[in-house]
């Protein structure tokens, strides 16, 4: 409550401002002679002598006011009502007095719920807020402003006590009806609507004949017109079915239209003694009257409010289909989707652009008669080792992109291929309320031509290929004259030549390492390395690996120790790539090893997986540099005294090598004990 | 590490190779190591003396001028009567990662594949010797 004292104090303090200005005070006096024009006709009805009115039109034109206008007015719904009090009804001053205030404050009260509850804001949009306008505005406020009236006229002696009830009742059904009826027409009239861009000439002519049709069946209702005869009441009921039809037809306008001319049919033709609330005494029919207005004017309410948020929210899904639509069709993916026995339901333009298959031949088919999928060799993919069909059966996702090998391919219309990138995967749909979870219910098949990607991988790798064989022909030759010199072939060299060329010959050799090295480094970050998956036997790979050592255990004074478990399985990998991350550990091991120590070499199975350990006794990794070491170019600070030539690419190498391959590496090391490395291979690659 | 053997007991190799630095620190080695050198800078006319001289063995570098040194290799497969037979070792500074290299190293069937950068020509001596039944120098 503190808020609504807060918000009236606001509003009386702005009042107080806009009092000086000329448009306000213009429409304080409008508002008010509004209110008492209104009030003055209303009174017309009042047929039972009570001062009481059929239908308070004033009070629907107040909580209109003050809900398209502000608070601000409320001054004028102050002297209107007074001025009705006192004058048309001959009140008393007081009892004038302190009806006008009660029924000013109840329009307030009523409109600071309606909108702090019901955030109803100037216009019916939804159900809440049509329902908020009944309960707050027609049934709330105006039970408080009848309430204090007719306290404030039995306290003055105006009605005796045993009149108030039903002197309160008459009042509070005439500030209802008129807060349900005319409220809503004043709403909907004052409504800001954007001007709609074209009428249909028919909706024209169905809204003149809607009028027309609905004020006849009133006439005939309520005046006994065509022949109909006074009474029964359930006459009245002939007119639900037009209220039905102009209220889903014309919507809140076509419901608050309708309500009225009920009203007003209802009530002159009551009066005037005809329609079916004409019997029995007159205060009867008033009040049977009354009740039927006001579940008329409701139920039409309800009704438009149901429907306009019924119709705008299938205007909201059919956007959104729209817009999903129109995304999946100007994507430039292949899209296609297929329901659960995978027949084709979505096939988008780039689909039908890359396949050539029109979407006539394509939608509602099964998607192996229109998809035809081949691999690198141009055999057909059988239709049970299809992604698809393993997406529908097992729920699998598949993935291949450009350098997935081997390839894919689809067929277009005319049997040509093309390589494809490819994903597929379930679409899985929750339905709480039919009780499926995470149910397939059909499989999306995403797809895009990487014909232009192959080749740019192709030129990639070529190149890589070309600029290796142009360095490397001046390195080998460099080699190999320095190697002549050495040899003293070409004729006797002195111990300090023997020095100088020496040196010549292993920066070559340096070079030449390096060379490798970035090669490997750039083709597998071009993805362009290749990799040929075969049945592996390990402990032959690794044998013929520490034979090619030889040269530098010798000088070294290394000597290696192998652990080859017994049965080691068959393994699928890729075995150039094994070979290097094996000698490039290898060669670490050796070169970090002080002369004469022993590095291990151990492969055995570790939790389903091959794992190869590699052991030395050498110099171990600074705990600092320990996070850095897979790094490009990074090299222990040791290690870099240790051997001078190291480039910083071996163990890089070795771990995006593994990753290739699905394999991992990790490593334990302590410095000045040695290091061990750790391998770990997935049987099959 | 200079033989000397009678020109007729000589092993003949025939050198394949465009660059001509490479070719004399090869040729030179393999003269000095007691072998009867025959040098060729192109595939064209490598095969035409391979034919004519039946070569012991041929050392064959892959980028060559006028016929590159896989498509020697497939021609002089097709001689049955030496060429089919003849030890071939190819020895260049491609990788034996692409596939053109390796469907000519199937079929073409050479006796070793060196990648120059990786081996000193001593050892490659060797491996010359070593498949030709040559006792280690």
């Amino acid at each position: 409550m503190a808020s609504l004292y807060r918000s009236i104090r606001n509003s009386l303090w702005n009042s107080r401002k806009q009092l000086l200005t000329w448009k306000y005070l213009v429409q304080i006096v409008v508002l008010a002679a509004l209110y008492v024009l209104a009030a003055r006709y209303g009174l017309r009805f009042d047929y039972a002598g009570g001062l009481t009115a059929l239908v308070w039109a004033q009070t629907g034109i107040a909580l209109a006011a003050l809900i398209l206008f502000g608070y601000r007015l409320w001054p004028a719904i102050l002297i209107g009502s007074f001025l009705v009090s006192y004058f048309d009804r001959d009140l008393p001053l007081m009892v004038s007095v302190v009806t006008a205030l009660g029924t000013t404050s109840a329009r307030v009260i009523g409109v600071y719920f309606l909108r702090r509850l019901v955030e109803f804001r100037k216009s019916f949009e939804s159900l809440r807020g049509a329902f908020g306008f009944i309960f707050w505005g027609a049934i709330v406020s105006t039970l408080i402003s009848a309430a204090v009236a007719v306290v404030a006229q039995a306290s003055a002696g105006v009605i005796s006590i045993h009149d108030m009830w039903s002197a309160g009742l008459s009042w509070w059904l005439g500030d209802a009806l008129g807060a349900l009826i005319i409220a809503p027409l004043l709403l909907v009239i004052f409504k800001r609507r954007p001007l709609p861009k074209h009428i249909r000439p028919a909706r024209i002519f169905e809204g003149i004949l809607a009028l027309i049709v609905f004020s006849l069946v009133c006439l005939l209702t309520f005046y006994d017109y065509f022949g109909f005869v006074s009474g029964p009441y359930a006459r009245s009921f002939l007119i639900f079915p037009f209220l039905i039809w102009t209220t889903v037809r014309f919507g809140i306008e076509g419901a608050v239209v309708s309500s009225f001319l009920a009203a007003t049919f209802s009530m002159g033709g009551t009066a005037s003694g005809h329609g079916p609330f004409s019997v029995g005494l007159l205060d009867t029919s008033f009040v049977l009257l009354q009740i039927f207005m006001a579940s008329t004017a409701g139920t039409a309410l309800i009704l438009a409010v149901s429907f306009a948020e019924r119709r705008r929210a299938i205007r909201e899904v059919f956007e959104q289909k729209n817009k999903d639509e129109a995304l999946l069709e100007s994507i430039g993916e292949g899209v296609i989707a297929t329901d659960v026995s995978g027949d084709i339901v979505l096939y988008n333009k780039a689909a039908e652009d890359m396949l050539q298959i029109p979407r006539s031949e394509a939608m509602g088919r099964r998607f192996d008669s229109v998809l035809r999928l081949e691999n690198e060799d141009g055999a057909m993919i059988r239709p049970l080792e299809r992604p698809l069909s393993l997406a529908l059966s097992a729920g699998k996702v598949f993935r291949s992109s450009t350098t997935t090998t081997p390839g894919y391919y689809y067929l277009r219309k005319d049997g040509s291929r093309f390589p494809i990138a490819l994903t597929v995967s379930p679409i899985y749909m929750k339905d709480e309320v039919l009780g499926l979870v995470n149910e397939v219910i059909g499989v999306a098949n995403v797809f895009r031509d990487i014909t232009i990607d192959k080749e740019t991988d192709q030129a990639k790798s070529e190149f890589v290929s070309i600029a290796s064989h142009q360095l490397r022909t001046p390195l080998s030759t460099m080699k190999w004259h320095a190697e002549i010199l050495l040899s003293g072939d070409a004729g006797a060299i002195t111990g300090e030549q023997r020095e100088y060329i020496a040196e010549i010959y292993r920066s070559t050799e340096r070079m030449i390492k390096l060379l490798g090295d970035l090669l490997s480094v750039s083709r597998i970050e071009m993805g362009v390395f290749p990799i040929e998956l075969a049945t592996v036997d390990l402990v032959q790979t690794a044998n013929e690996t520490i034979r090619d050592l030889g040269a530098l255990l010798n000088e070294r004074g290394v000597k290696i120790e192998t652990h080859y478990a017994a049965d080691l399985p068959k393994t699928k990998t890729d075995k150039k790539s094994l070979r290097i991350v094996i000698q490039n550990l290898l060669t670490n091991s050796i070169k970090y090893s002080p002369a004469k120590s022993t590095v291990d070499l151990s492969i055995d199975e570790h939790e389903g997986r091959i794992r190869f350990t590699i052991a030395d006794h050498g110099a171990g990794i600074p705990a600092e540099d320990q996070k850095n070491i897979f790094s490009k170019f990074f090299r222990a600070e040791n290690a870099r005294n240790l051997d001078t030539d190291g480039n910083g690419l071996g163990l890089y190498i070795v771990k995006s090598m593994l990753e290739h391959i699905g394999g991992t590496i990790s490593f334990a090391s302590t410095v000045g004990k040695g290091t061990t490395f750790y391998v770990s291979l997935p049987k099959s690659s | 590490m200079e033989v000397v053997q009678p020109e007729d007991k000589k092993k003949k190799v025939l050198i394949i190779e465009d660059e001509s630095p490479m070719l004399r620190a090869l040729s030179d080695t393999f003269t000095r190591a007691g072998f009867g050198v025959l040098e060729a800078r192109d595939g064209s006319t490598a095969l035409g003396i391979a034919l004519n001289q039946k070569p012991d063995i041929i050392l064959l570098d892959i980028i060559l001028p006028v016929m590159d040194g896989l498509t020697f290799l497939k021609k002089l497969r097709e001689d049955a009567a030496y060429g089919k037979d003849v030890p071939v070792v190819l020895l260049t500074n491609l990788s034996a990662d692409r596939e053109a290299i390796n469907k000519a190293i199937t079929e073409g069937n050479p006796a070793y594949y060196l990648v120059k950068t990786e081996w000193t020509i001593r050892d490659i001596v060797e491996k010359v010797k070593e498949r030709l039944g040559m006792a280690a120098a």
